[in-house]
């Protein structure tokens, strides 16, 4: 690792169409910090793009339903970066949800919905939320 | 709505469902609806292969998309199989296990030549 420590905060539009050209900065900030497992990118982009789906589908929808449309409303994102690990925070604008009765086992399944927070737990290290459940946490091992 | 397309190849009793673009949350319902009404409209089709060649990436909603059109195949007595993915959809599909519901092949040739088990 070439620097010990990097923090980076963003905001994006509740929009689907952000998703990437945020993405695409974050492997910048990855590829300067050093970090070149090319598994743990795999990983955390998996993670990153479900956090940011569900934020958008459920978080921002819940807000509107709430607020109205009109409202400019953000998902707040963090990356910390150091010697250890990778730690990526999304949250949205929403209300949160249950998430200590989610079930997290990933198994073969015809369901056509409820993937994304097991895909989440299977490729992170750890992930944990805020009380209210609209700020989620994903941390990856380097 | 982001960039994408949908195109069916049928030939006999065979078709390949082409994808373009990234299949997630913000259009795999729309994806989905489409899809169903071209294959309602070749009914005689009873083998589906879903080609990801052109796809960058695809979601949790993504493999929903695909569990439906699968789905839908089944009750027509119909197979379905996904060829072509690239390694970040692969690694999609093993996360979500969803290869041990689906086959998953290489390439649309050989998904296609492939007698269903």
């Amino acid at each position: 690792m070439q620097s010990s420590r990097v923090e980076k905060n963003y905001e994006i539009a509740c929009k689907a169409e952000e998703i990437s050209p945020l993405l695409e900065k974050i492997f910048l900030e990855l590829d300067n910090s050093a970090v070149s497992a090319a598994e743990i990118k795999f990983c955390l982009e998996i993670a990153a793009r479900e956090m940011l789906a569900n934020a958008i589908e459920h978080g921002y929808a819940l807000a509107a339903e709430k607020n109205g449309r009109l409202k400019n409303f953000k998902i707040k994102l963090e990356l910390q970066i150091c010697s250890e690990k990778i730690v990526f925070k999304v949250k949205d604008p929403g209300p949160g949800f249950d998430w200590e009765n989610c079930d997290l086992e990933i198994k073969p399944s015809f369901a056509e919905k409820g993937r994304g927070l097991k895909m989440i737990n299977q490729v992170s290290d750890q992930m944990k939320f805020n009380s209210a459940g609209n700020k989620i946490t994903a941390v990856f091992k380097l | 709505m982001l960039k994408e397309s949908l195109k069916l190849l049928v030939e006999n009793n065979k078709a390949v469902l082409k994808f373009e673009g990234e299949v997630i949350f913000d259009n795999s319902n729309q994806l989905k609806e489409e899809a169903k009404q071209m294959l309602s409209k070749n009914e005689g089709v009873n083998k589906l292969v879903i080609d990801l060649a052109n796809v960058s990436y695809l979601d949790s909603s993504g493999v929903g998309l695909i569990l439906s059109l699968f789905k839908f195949m089944r009750n027509k007595k119909g197979t379905l199989a996904v060829a072509a993915a690239n390694e970040k959809i692969k690694r999609v599909f093993e996360v979500t296990k969803l290869q041990e519901i689906i086959p998953v092949y290489a390439g649309v040739e050989e998904a296609m030549e492939e007698e269903p088990v």
